[in-house]
């Protein structure tokens, strides 16, 4: 539905978009995850209009819009920190969009309580929105979003103003208000668990560029570069020496590049593995972090507490499972 | 990161964004370029030739020489007195609390909104030869004639200089005060000084930067002084803006008369100059301050009759004249309090100075004020829009060519608009149009320094979302913009009414008998000899001062702290 070819964007010569590409399919709920920085909010901006790409092009069904004002874009756009006009009440600011487009007044009152019902606001219609606590004042800017039935939504860090708990509850809420309301999305974010429990697929954003995208599920199991296994918080990379050293067999010794261990693929184990020392031991409750090392190798895993008490200096035996290590390549 | 507020495309759009921008252009070219460019042709070639003349009149007729020098020593005289009163006051304001403290500042600030006939009126009240002192001390010591007799004097002048100028000296040596490290000045008394050489060694170099701009500023006010001296100083006194008035209207001397425009252009030009280099350069040596002075209550009899007598002198300067006026209003010529005199402005009898009842110029001020709060306000905020449009080129010069009105004198823009508007090409002499553009001209700096800030302070992400929404760029002005500056537009446009209201200089060129506005009718009153003519001029500078401190109620309700620029 939406294509980003080749997207070059940069400000005060610092580019911030090298060469973005992008297509994003109907229905879709796609999140682009990243470090700040990376592009992934400017990515957003470009697609709303609110700039202009440097240069490369933005389709919407195959015709460019790059020339399209944003205000007939007849897109959505939810940011960070809401942007709720404050002179107006809930009704009002869900009813912002409609009233733009012309809507008649009857079917305006239809569709904002249509949606201040989906985002669970039914009876706020006349509150100030000065007066609404955090989660209540995305669930307001998400029902303005809504109203007006974008061709695409586009969340800019939609929880991130919010604190851990409500942040928890509020991201399969935001999935199924999504889905519920049949929109296609760009959800964007730097939290890793927020991505992977919102979107259908998920594009991995580094310097301005797509490093990964897939299903959640995809991405998570074969990060395939350096980059994108560090910034999913995997940190067993070792060398094909290494390896050998620890005795795993690789494929293609010879070939230079890093190799990961998928943290799925580690794991302590009663009797067979390789008999490593732990150096550090973080009790996290349910489960424990561990660093083990042999032979200035380190490793980190984490084992189900289960009862059980690590201590620094203790030797376990590690299984690894040589189906689970992968090569990764410097970048995409 | 560099982002642009909006991104408006399309052809139309820039089109139309193009025409609106002309308005103001052409407002400015029109209304305020070509008067003043008009006024320097005629100073130089009034027949079309080159004819120096006038200027030679100037430089070798002693009087005229004599107005320039008076001008010069009346403004440095003003100065001087205004800085010896104020700075003792701003120091019991920087240093010490009491009660009412942030009351009396707010009350300071209306003489800004004051008109100069009010402040005359209000001084004769006080103090004229029929005033509330000289009637007490006629009725209680039984004097058969006043005893103090400073109407038509220069003391009078002076007196009303420091009234209007006190405040703004008074604010802006506090503000620079409360920076002031409090330690500098407790380390010299560990020093061993006090007293005069506290003052001398310490307390005046240190504020030296505050001083140098409160006296310039105070002095440039004091220099074009025009209502003040024309209705206090009485004919013998001229400032070169009373000479200008004088010469052009009532001996139909243009030719001097735009010379001597043109050699006041060219003085407020300098001052002008000389004031923003000073500011530039304190603002580059304005060191980050630590440790802000904190007030504290007077402690022992010296402090607090210190405090006392600073107090004092500020209510006795800046409220005692106003009351008086009031108070006069409504108790002169009789026993007890009657409002005859308030009854007979809708009167209109035979020999007076007037050709209308004085009422319809209260109507005719409240309709020019209207419409000048109205233009000035659009006007205004298409000028906000314009500065603010950072891929247009306007801001760098728009902004102080907008702030050009507030330095050039009234009188000279009157002048101008005479020359300039009252024959062909455009002819508007007879046209009422004249002062409602005059007096939005003025408007518009107020308008602007109130709009531009809170236009600024418009958060980016609500007007996005506005237009991601689908407003367009005139629906996102309607419906986020306005509603958002609201309480700067009501700043704004209260500021604009007040000073049409007030406006005086340009008017007396500008206005005919039936287009006649309070302040002039006023002046025409307090000139008149008679008992009638003076309770009627207390009684419509009554209501003139009501209408102003209900203006500045307003402001001092809707302003936002620390963002309104002036």
């Amino acid at each position: 539905m939406l294509a980003l070819n080749d997207l070059y964007k940069g400000y005060g010569g610092t580019p911030v978009l090298r060469g973005l590409k992008l297509a994003v399919e109907d229905g879709e709920i796609l999140c682009l995850l990243g470090p700040s920085g990376c592009g992934k909010s400017t990515a957003l901006r470009l697609i709303a209009g609110l700039e202009t790409p440097d240069t490369g092009t933005i389709t919407v069904d195959g015709q460019v819009i790059i020339n399209t004002p944003i205000h007939e874009r007849g897109f959505g756009l939810m940011f960070q920190d809401f942007a709720l006009f404050p002179h107006l009440n809930v009704f009002d600011n869900a009813a912002f969009g409609l009233r733009m487009h012309g809507i008649p007044k009857a079917e305006i009152q239809r569709r904002v309580s249509e949606v201040l019902e989906l985002v669970r606001l039914a009876g706020f219609e006349k509150r100030s929105v000065g007066e609404l606590s955090g989660g209540e004042k995305q669930r307001v800017a998400l029902a303005r979003s809504l109203a007006p039935e974008p061709r695409l939504l586009m969340l800019d860090e939609p929880l991130g103003s919010l604190d851990a708990s409500l942040r928890t509850q509020l991201i399969g809420e935001i999935r199924e208000i999504i889905k519920t309301a049949a929109l296609t999305a760009i959800y964007v974010t730097h939290d890793r668990g927020e991505a992977f429990s919102v979107s259908d697929r998920l594009g991995l954003m580094n310097n301005g560029k797509i490093e990964r995208i897939g299903t959640p599920n995809a991405v998570y199991d074969h990060p395939k570069t350096v980059f994108s296994a560090a910034f999913l918080g995997f940190n067993n990379l070792l060398s094909a020496q290494e390896l050998a050293a620890l005795g795993i067999v690789v494929e293609a010794p010879e070939e230079k590049g890093v190799r990961l261990i998928h943290p799925s693929g580690i794991q302590i184990s009663g009797d067979q593995g390789i008999a490593m020392q732990i150096t550090e031991a973080i009790f996290e409750g349910e489960r424990y972090r561990l660093q083990v090392s042999k032979a200035d190798i380190q490793l980190s895993l984490s084992a189900p507490a289960a009862g059980q008490r690590f201590e620094i200096g203790e030797t376990v035996q590690v299984e690894i499972d040589s189906r689970w290590v992968q090569a990764l390549s410097e970048s995409a | 990161m560099d982002r642009n507020r909006s991104t408006l495309n399309g052809k139309g759009h820039a089109l139309l964004k193009w025409a609106v921008y002309l308005v103001p252009l052409a407002f400015l070219l029109l209304f305020f370029l070509f008067p003043l460019a008009r006024l320097m042709v005629y100073s130089l070639a009034p027949e079309g030739i080159l004819d120096l003349s006038g200027f030679t009149k100037i430089l070798t007729t002693p009087y005229y020489l004599e107005v320039i020098g008076f001008t010069f020593v009346q403004a440095l005289i003003s100065t001087g007195l205004t800085l010896v009163l104020a700075l003792p006051c701003a120091y019991v304001f920087t240093r010490y609390r009491f009660p009412g403290k942030s009351l009396l500042l707010t009350l300071s600030t209306l003489p800004f909104v004051l008109p100069p006939v009010v402040v005359a009126a209000a001084f004769v009240a006080l103090l004229g030869e029929r005033g509330l002192i000289n009637d007490a001390l006629t009725r209680l010591i039984g004097l058969s004639e006043a005893p103090l007799r400073i109407e038509q004097t220069l003391t009078l002048v002076f007196i009303a200089h420091v009234f209007y100028n006190y405040p703004v000296a008074l604010r802006i040596i506090t503000a620079y005060w409360a920076t002031q490290n409090e330690h500098i000045e407790q380390s010299a008394r560990v020093l061993g000084a006090h007293g005069w050489r506290l003052w001398w060694r310490v307390h005046l170099p240190m504020l030296r930067p505050a001083l140098t701009a409160a006296a310039l500023l105070v002095f440039i006010f004091c220099f074009t002084s025009f209502g003040i001296v024309l209705i206090l100083g009485g004919q013998r006194y001229a400032t070169i803006e009373v000479e200008i008035y004088r010469q052009a209207t009532g001996v139909f001397n243009l030719q001097v008369a735009a010379a001597l425009s043109l050699v006041q252009i060219g003085f407020m030009l300098a001052l002008m100059f000389i004031y923003t280099r000073l500011q530039r350069r304190n603002a580059a040596s304005a060191e980050l301050k630590s440790a802000a002075a904190v007030s504290r209550n007077p402690r022992g009899w010296r402090e607090k009759i210190f405090v006392g007598i600073n107090l004092l002198i500020m209510i006795g300067l800046l409220f005692v004249p106003l009351i008086a006026l009031v108070i006069r209003a409504i108790t002169f010529g009789g026993n007890g309090i009657s409002f005859r005199y308030f009854a007979m402005l809708s009167t209109n009898p035979r020999g007076s100075v007037l050709f209308t009842p004085p009422i319809q110029a209260i109507g005719n001020s409240l309709i020019f004020a209207s419409l000048t709060a109205a233009l000035a306000l659009v006007l205004g905020l298409i000028a906000t829009w314009m500065i603010s449009d950072r891929r247009s080129r306007f801001a760098s010069w728009l902004d102080p060519l907008l702030m050009l009105p507030l330095a050039t004198s009234a009188v000279t823009l009157g002048f101008g608009y005479i020359l300039a508007l009252g024959q062909p090409p455009l002819n508007l002499r007879s046209s009422l149009m004249l002062i409602w553009f005059a007096h939005t001209l003025v408007a518009l700096p107020f308008v602007v320094r109130s709009a531009l800030p809170a236009y600024g302070a418009l958060p980016a992400n609500i007007r996005e979302s506005a237009s991601v929404l689908g407003a367009s760029p005139l629906q996102r002005f309607l419906k986020i913009d306005l509603p958002l500056m609201r309480r700067a537009i009501i700043v704004g446009i209260t500021f604009a009414f007040t000073v049409s209201i007030g406006e005086f200089g340009a008017s007396l060129f500008i206005a005919r008998p039936e287009s006649t506005t309070i302040p002039i009718v006023i002046y025409r009153l307090l000139g008149q000899p008679g008992a009638a003519n003076y309770g009627q001029a207390l009684a419509m500078s009554t209501i003139l001062l009501l209408v102003c401190a209900a203006a500045l109620v307003i402001i001092q309700r809707f302003r936002t702290p620390g963002m309104a620029e002036f």
